[in-house]
């Protein structure tokens, strides 16, 4: 009744027409705007970057949060360089096994492809075992490689207390073994890991600096797309929270989801999320998949544009990546889970155990380095960690 | 006037125990007040579109499932053909293919396997569990064979307009299931195939003694169950705005929640599609609503199972009241005819009895 008494019938047509032109000058005189804000938010998360850790403007902002619970042994590297390939190797000859956790996951994927080049180059038998994320099948791994008798295994646990027992039996079949990425809780033989919380900490940093950068004076209200149930995690969130607050004292987190770690579960989860909390304007993914399920759900809604906020994630995969170097996107800040430095590394600490150079406690931990969101940094890390064949 | 009201909630309170939709229903109003007044978030238009888009994929398919499950069969490729569907139409639109080439594509290929799950149950007598987990597994070794390096990115721009478009604030998704729902609610309640279903899930020996062709009827139950998974998984794929082999992980599961939340007997032979509509919106807003007031994800667990179990429990009640409902009504038209004899009485009690049944 309102309306029609504001706007009689026979106008319609003129109304709707005008309101068409007006919308169409406006788009015109915002879009250029609009894509300058895109670009200027892109310089902004490229020269707020930093690879460094950020110490915390306040200490006190960051005092309740719990550190590190995955590294059980510490993160002191043997020494030496383990990401350098040698010019020969121990390997060659030899009939290795390599398991993964699932070669679903672009990671894993990109493990297996940096063996296949190693392989090739040193002239060693590799075969490949697929987990499929699921301990049945990683346990029917462990008894198929054993019956299979090679010279030398590189083992991906699923689960740090579920492995002791399968590298026990690898031991007791006088099988050299290393083990790479998730580490086993018991100390039984060389490993490759990440500090998982360094990482993260690194991805807040950026993500707090670009913050302040881009939206200043503006309250941080943190979202995280979650996946509550390992150790590994709880280090990532707890790791880009001590980095955010160190450079955002203030910030809250308002709620943690549960994404599941694929992105469609992590899709209705960051949906639900940006519902119950629609101030949110900071989300930290756990994973690419977190991340990317986060940006369906920041289209599905109308905010998916670099001015709503910034999206966080650790992993580097290609499909995040894309994403990051997109001007519209808030994706802004990410550290890289490196393939190919777990592939070199595990590679060269078997070659050392097949030589009997190392002790069961002999361990590397790698760095979890942060990427540069401009489009040159972007490539020189899916370059050096995701080659394409 | 209080003994009216009370009188008004018992007899409430018995078409309830009878009804298995009406207790859905009244399960799903239960469960809206409650968040209703816990978020103020919840009952907003924003939310209620959040929840019906995601929903819409377990609709599409809940609907097709509904079926085979009424016909005591069961599909559980329908997650991983979920994912094979999707990557493939991402990975044509991803070559500059037109987009509805590619989505035919993906309906295609949701039909073929849905033949190969009729074919293996039909003409090779394998249980439906057996056929359609080896079917799971090939469709999610395809899955991953489609899309070499994990995920498909870099889909055209127009790529994820039908997942989250709408039509004056309805989104395409939630418009797609509910057309898909319409057409299965008519082919169960409205055709001869539809009541040849409940034949061969009430009764197998019965239904092919009658003359129904049961070979066909259940081998295009499995067809139309992989075709609405092709068109869930363009559905879904364009709500994601990229290809992942690794989606549809556990949404066959989601699927029979949500058929055995409506109603469907896992039994065969009873079920509906409103049913299904009513146990997907269920499980969406039981999440959602967890979500909005925060409960910790290891508390949705828990209240997503206890959900499950109470509507398991539900069923067999109101299963059994209806049931008893129907040996009253049986003794009480035995005992007319025994009294009276009347040739019309009798005629009445067949026709009651025919209802029933």
């Amino acid at each position: 009744m309102i309306k029609e008494k504001l706007l009689p019938h026979r106008s319609y047509g003129t109304a709707a027409l005008s309101i068409l032109a007006a919308s169409s000058v406006l788009v015109t005189m915002l879009t250029p705007i609009s894509a300058h804000a895109a670009s200027n938010a892109s310089a902004l998360a490229a020269s707020s970057y930093s690879s460094k850790i950020c110490t915390p403007k306040d200490p006190a902002a960051v005092a309740k949060i719990p550190g590190s619970v995955a590294g059980f042994t510490g993160y002191v590297s043997a020494p030496g360089n383990w990401l350098a390939l040698p010019k020969t190797s121990p390997l060659t000859g030899k009939r290795i096994a390599l398991t993964v956790m699932g070669l679903g996951q672009p990671f894993f994927l990109a493990v297996a492809n940096h063996w296949k080049d190693l392989a090739k180059k040193y002239k060693f038998t590799l075969k490949i075992y697929d987990g499929k994320f699921d301990a049945g099948t990683v346990q029917q791994n462990v008894d198929n490689i054993i019956a299979d008798k090679p010279d030398a295994i590189a083992f991906a646990p699923l689960d740090s207390d579920a492995s002791v027992p399968q590298i026990q039996k690898f031991l007791a079949a006088k099988i050299p073994v290393v083990t790479y990425n998730v580490q086993p809780r018991k100390v039984l033989t060389p490993r490759v890991f990440a500090n998982d919380f360094l990482g993260s900490r690194s991805t807040g940093c950026n993500a707090g600096a670009y913050f302040n950068a881009k939206f200043p004076g503006v309250a941080a209200k943190i979202g995280i797309v979650d996946l509550p149930n390992l150790p590994q995690v709880a280090d990532r969130k707890n790791g880009f929270l001590y980095g955010f607050l160190s450079q955002v004292p203030g910030a809250v987190v308002v709620q943690s989801v549960n994404g599941g770690g694929v992105i469609d579960k992590a899709l209705p989860a960051a949906s639900d999320l940006l519902q119950a909390h629609p101030e949110v304007n900071v989300i930290f993914g756990i994973n690419d998949d977190s991340s990317l399920g986060t940006v369906a759900a920041l289209k599905a809604i109308g905010k998916y544009n670099a001015d709503w906020g910034v999206l966080a994630a650790v992993d580097g995969s290609g499909p995040g990546m894309a994403d990051m170097g997109d001007v519209n996107s808030p994706y802004k800040a990410e550290s890289g889970y490196p393939p190919g430095d777990f592939a070199f590394a595990a590679f060269n600490l078997l070659g050392a155990t097949v030589q009997k150079k190392t002790t069961k406690s002999t361990q590397i931990a790698l760095g979890y380095p942060p990427i540069n969101p401009s489009p040159a940094g972007i490539s020189a890390w899916l370059k050096a960690q995701y080659p394409t064949k | 006037m209080l003994s009216i009201v009370f009188r008004k909630l018992r007899s409430w309170g018995r078409v309830m125990r009878g009804n298995q939709l009406m207790a859905s229903l009244f399960i799903l109003f239960v469960l809206m007040l409650f968040f209703t007044m816990t978020s103020s978030r919840f009952l907003t238009w924003d939310n209620m579109q959040n929840v019906t888009r995601s929903t819409s994929s377990v609709v599409i398919v809940g609907s097709a499932v509904t079926l085979v499950m009424i016909a005591r069969g069961l599909d559980l490729s329908v997650g991983s053909l979920l994912a094979a569907s999707g990557v493939l139409a991402a990975s044509i639109a991803s070559h500059g293919t037109n987009l509805w080439l590619s989505y035919l594509a993906a309906i295609a290929l949701g039909a073929l396997f849905g033949a190969l799950n009729g074919t293996l149950v039909v003409g090779f007598k394998v249980t439906p569990i057996i056929a359609t987990l080896g079917t799971l597994n090939i469709a999610r070794g395809m899955a991953y064979l489609v899309t070499p390096s994990a995920i498909l990115v870099g889909l055209p721009s127009n790529w994820s307009d039908l997942g989250t478009g709408s039509f004056f604030q309805i989104p395409y998704p939630v418009i797609i299931a509910v057309v898909i729902a319409l057409f299965f609610g008519w082919l169960l309640g409205r055709t001869v195939f539809g009541r040849h279903v409940y034949a061969i899930g009430g009764n197998e020996e019965t239904a092919r003694l009658s003359g129904v062709n049961i070979r066909k009827v259940i081998f295009l139950l499995y067809l139309m169950s992989g075709l609405a998974t092709g068109i869930a998984a363009v559905v879904l794929t364009s709500r994601l705005g990229s290809g992942d082999p690794n989606i549809g992980v556990g949404f066959e599961f989601q699927v029979i929640v949500a058929v055995i939340l409506g109603g469907t007997s896992l039994a065969g032979g009873e079920g509906r599609i409103a049913g299904t509509i009513v146990g997907a919106l269920i499980v969406g807003f039981l999440g959602n609503g967890l979500n909005l007031i925060g409960v910790e994800p290891f508390w949705q667990y828990v209240a997503q199972g206890v959900a499950l179990i109470a509507a398991v429990i539900l069923d067999r009640f109101t299963r059994r009241e209806r049931s008893e409902a129907s040996v009253r009504r049986e003794v009480n038209s035995k005992d007319n005819f025994d009294k009276t004899e009347d040739p019309k009485s009798i005629g009445n009690s067949a026709s009651h009895q025919g209802e029933i049944s």
